[in-house]
Formats: C-alpha cells, structure tokens, sequence
C-alpha cells in the first residue's frame, strides 16, 4: 500500500498534465551552409536555417485495462480480467521540428523504459505483478512493442513478459514461473510531459 | 414553400445552406481564425464541421459531372456512400495517424493532427443525409414534378449558377489558410547600426546566414561617387568572448560603378557555433579592415549577441 501512496499521485500528475511539452535550448541553432552567399543577398535579415529536427524525453503515465486467458499451473485454464497503472520514460526523435499549433508533441520513434504495476489482477491473490519493461516506439505505424520481466511479491512468482501495442489498445503475453502464461488483450490511455530540444 | 426540385449536376452545393457553409468554412479560415475573436478551440472545430459537411458535396457534384459525361447518371448515385466513407477514413487517418497525416499533407496543404477534431465526423452524417435527400428530389423532378417548364435559357443560367457554386466550394475548401506557428532559430545579430563612409562607399553589413555550422555576413556597398571604385575587405575576423579568432573563407573584393547600384560581399566565418551556443557562448566581436577607393584602411569592431528570440515564431502576427 505503501508503494500505492508513491505511484498514484504519480499517475495523476502525469494525466493532469495532458500533453504538455517544454522547450530546451540544447543545440538551438539550425543548419546551414554557411560557404555559400545566401540565395537573396540584398535581404538586411539572416537567411531561414534547415530544419535539424527535434529529440524529445518523454515521461508518461496512465492505466491499462484488460482482460484475456491464462493456461498452466494449478489453476489450469481461466479467464483473467487487470488493471493497473504504468510510468513510462523514453527518449525518442523526429526529423522535422513540432509547431506550437500541432496537437501532438510526440517523438516519431522512441525507446525507453516502463515501469509498471497490474494492481488489479484476478490471477493470484492480492495484488497483480509489478514489472519493467524496455520499450520500442513507432509512431507513424501507431506501433509499440515491449518486453520484460514481471514479478508478483504477493505470490512470490516471477517471468516474462511481452507487451504489443497498436494505438490504445494492447495485448500482453507473461509467463509466471509457477503460475503458468496468460494473454490479455486491454486498452492503454497514457498521458504524455515532453521536454523537447533540437537535433 | 415547396422546394423546386434541382436537377442539375453541381445541384447538391447550389442552394442556400451548402453555400451558407462554404460561407462559414471561408469566413472561419480567411477571418475568424486570424482575428483572435473566438478561442482556437471553436474556430478549428468550425471549419472541419463546415469542411466535412461541404466536402462530399464537392466531390459529388464532380463525380456527377463526369458521370453525365459519361451518359451514365445513374452511377452517381452509387458513390455516394463511397465518397462519405472514404473522407470518413481520410479525415480519421489525418488526426490520428502521423504518416497519413504527412501524406495527406502533402497533397492538401498543412493539417493540424488534433484526435478531438473526430468529434465532427458526425458532420458527415448530415452531408450524407443532404446528398440522399437531393437525389430523392431529383428523381421527383424526373418524375414530372419540378422542371418540365424550364425553357434553354433558365437551363443555360443554371448551369452558370452550378458551376460558380463549385467553383467557389472549391476554393473555399482547398484555400485552407497556412499554419500560424513555425519553429525559431537563435541567431547572430550586431548589437549597433552599422552604416560608415568610407572614401567612395557607404558601408553597412548584417548578419545573413547562422547556424551550427557558423555564421555569414553580408557587406552592402553604396557608391558614393559617380566614378569606379574599388573596394577590398583587407583583414576580418570574429571572435567569439574567450575563444579565438575566426577567419572569414575568403577576403572579397568588388567595384562600384558610380551610385546607381549597390554591390554586396558575403563573409563565411565557418566554426563550430552550436558549441559554443552549448556552453553558453554568446558574446562576440565582428572586426573588419576595409579598403576603398584611395581611401586608407577603415577599420571597425562591432559587438554582436546570439540571440533566441522565443522557440516558435507566430507566421501571422496580429496586424
């Protein structure tokens, strides 16, 4: 419950702030060429740089609701429902810079960590695993993919653990050492703070 | 009042509300949006409403054209759902999928990838629900209710009348007014007004290219005599505070034919300025020796300071 405490605050401060972004100085300047005359050289004002694109550090949070199949261990086969919450931070890049009026600010490709916690978990007793993930983030295919390791504290069993997603929704695959595997099929809603400087 | 059955091929777009939301579409991109009267909210939701609505009606009215061409009416009929379905999907692929987004950017011009803007394809409905309802109405007209009367040259004025419609719904959707924000760079700027005299010329210079790469600068010659003159930048160098000097690629050298035009030099002064932006390195010193005419060495520092002013620059700026 202690860990409750820590994590759901988290999670509510990741949501409450939306897609906020912030902009860095880091490496501001743009690219140039700078043997050549500009091409209009009467202009009293410096030529448009090229664009370098943007690098972003994103930190997300948000729950996951699903539910699905387990298979082996002494329970044998079974319908699984969980929920929990999840805290993910990636680093990831777009070639062309955001502008203030788009939506989204949001790296096209980016890899990272999850952090995560099924809280609600109708396999096991008491709370569900908690578990790490590396992820892998492909924006314009709305693709993810991660993979990990997930431990239950209360049952004291342990495995892999491989998450795929496409849009929202996601379908997970875990085996649990003594538990046996379960496959849940859920929607993910994270809320994203992104620290943006250039490329 | 009984509506008189249209028959014509533009006869989805040609009456008053199509048209009155072509006219909100143009009023909201072209005025609204710019004028800052309304929150960006309302006048983004506004124009996709308008634009889904009309949009269909647009296509139809071409698809309409070329199947009269064709001497196939009748196959006009069944693209409606077609037509609907695929803005429907293009609409959705442009607000929530970068790729589509960026492809269909290409072809339409910049579109703001906003999800919540799906809360109007409901606007699609109505649009189909117009089409659906135009077609019934013609048919009645072909049934011998609305247009047996209408003599060539009411024929020949609604023609016209159709095709300023589309014409006009065509602009109005495709004249999508161009992104408010792009992103800004920090650049060189000399801290002083420039402008000297030195023998035959008036000289100014300003900062023309910065970036990672380095920076550029532009000298402007005005002649101040009727006669040749040449003028020659015989040393230049800028120092950025607590670093070394940097030499410009090449000392350049022009003549001025008497007052008539001006003549520029450009200065590349080539180092590693993303560096120095990095560290915090943004005080520098431009320091030129020129020669001009008879005129002996002039020679100039001027302070310069590398600036950002603001990560993005508003495109359109209130007047």
């Amino acid at each position: 419950m202690r860990a409750l405490a820590v994590v759901v605050p988290v999670l509510l401060a990741a949501t409450a702030g939306g897609c906020v972004h912030w902009h860095l100085e880091h490496n501001a300047p743009g690219l140039i060429d700078v043997h050549k005359p500009p091409e209009h050289i009467a202009e009293p004002q410096p030529e448009d740089p090229e664009d370098p694109g943007e690098r972003m550090l994103v930190l997300s949070g948000g729950g996951l609701v699903g539910g699905g199949w387990g298979a082996g261990g002494a329970a044998g086969n079974r319908s699984i429902a969980s929920a929990g919450g999840e805290i993910s931070l990636l680093v990831g890049s777009t070639p062309f810079s955001h502008r203030e009026d788009n939506f989204f600010v949001y790296p096209l490709t980016a890899l990272g960590l999850n952090l995560g916690w099924t809280l609600y978990d109708s396999d096991g007793t008491g709370l569900g695993p908690l578990y790490a993930e590396l992820q892998l983030q492909d924006l314009p295919h709305l693709t993810g993919l991660a993979a990990g390791w997930a431990v239950d504290p209360d049952d004291r069993v342990h495995g892999p653990q491989a998450t795929g997603s496409f849009g929202p929704v996601y379908v997970r695959f875990n085996y649990l050492f003594d538990r046996g595997s379960a496959l849940t099929v859920g929607l993910v809603i994270k809320a994203p703070l992104v620290w943006v400087w250039s490329r | 009042m009984r509506e008189v059955p249209a028959t014509g091929w533009a006869r989805d777009v040609s009456h008053p509300l199509p048209l009155g939301a072509v006219a909100l579409l143009a009023l909201n991109d072209h005025w609204l949006k710019q004028a800052g009267l309304v929150p960006a909210l309302v006048t983004g939701k506004l124009s996709d409403l308008a634009g889904l609505f009309v949009l269909p009606l647009l296509v139809m009215a071409l698809v309409r054209g070329a199947t009269a061409l064709a001497r196939r009416p009748a196959a006009a009929d069944r693209a409606v759902p077609v037509v609907v379905v695929a803005i429907a999907a293009a609409f959705t692929a442009a607000k929530l999928w970068p790729a589509g987004n960026a492809w269909l950017g290409r072809w339409w011009g910049s579109i703001v990838m906003d999800p919540t803007d799906l809360a109007c394809l409901p606007a699609l409905v109505a649009s189909w629900w117009w089409l659906r309802r135009r077609t019934a109405l013609a048919a009645l007209a072909h049934a011998g209710c609305g247009t047996r009367g209408m003599n060539v040259h009411s024929a020949r004025s609604g023609n016209q009348n159709e095709i300023a419609a589309v014409a006009i719904t065509a602009w109005a959707c495709v004249a999508t007014p161009a992104p408010r924000y792009a992103r800004n760079y920090p650049a060189w700027e000399l801290d002083v007004e420039t402008g000297r005299m030195v023998g035959c010329a008036k000289v100014s210079a300003w900062v023309a290219k910065s970036g990672k790469q380095g920076l550029g600068v532009t000298v402007r010659l005005d002649g101040l005599t009727p006669e040749r003159c040449e003028v020659r930048v015989a040393e230049a160098g800028f120092t950025l505070v607590g670093g070394a000097v940097v030499r410009p690629d090449a000392l350049p050298a022009t003549t001025l034919r008497g007052r008539e035009a001006p003549e520029y030099l450009y200065l590349a002064f080539a180092f590693d300025n993303e560096a120095a932006w990095n560290r915090g390195q943004r005080q520098g010193m431009l320091a030129l020796r020129l020669t001009a005419g008879s005129a002996d060495n002039a020679e100039w520092t001027f302070r310069m300071t590398h600036r950002l002013r603001g990560f993005q620059r508003n495109l359109r700026p209130a007047p």
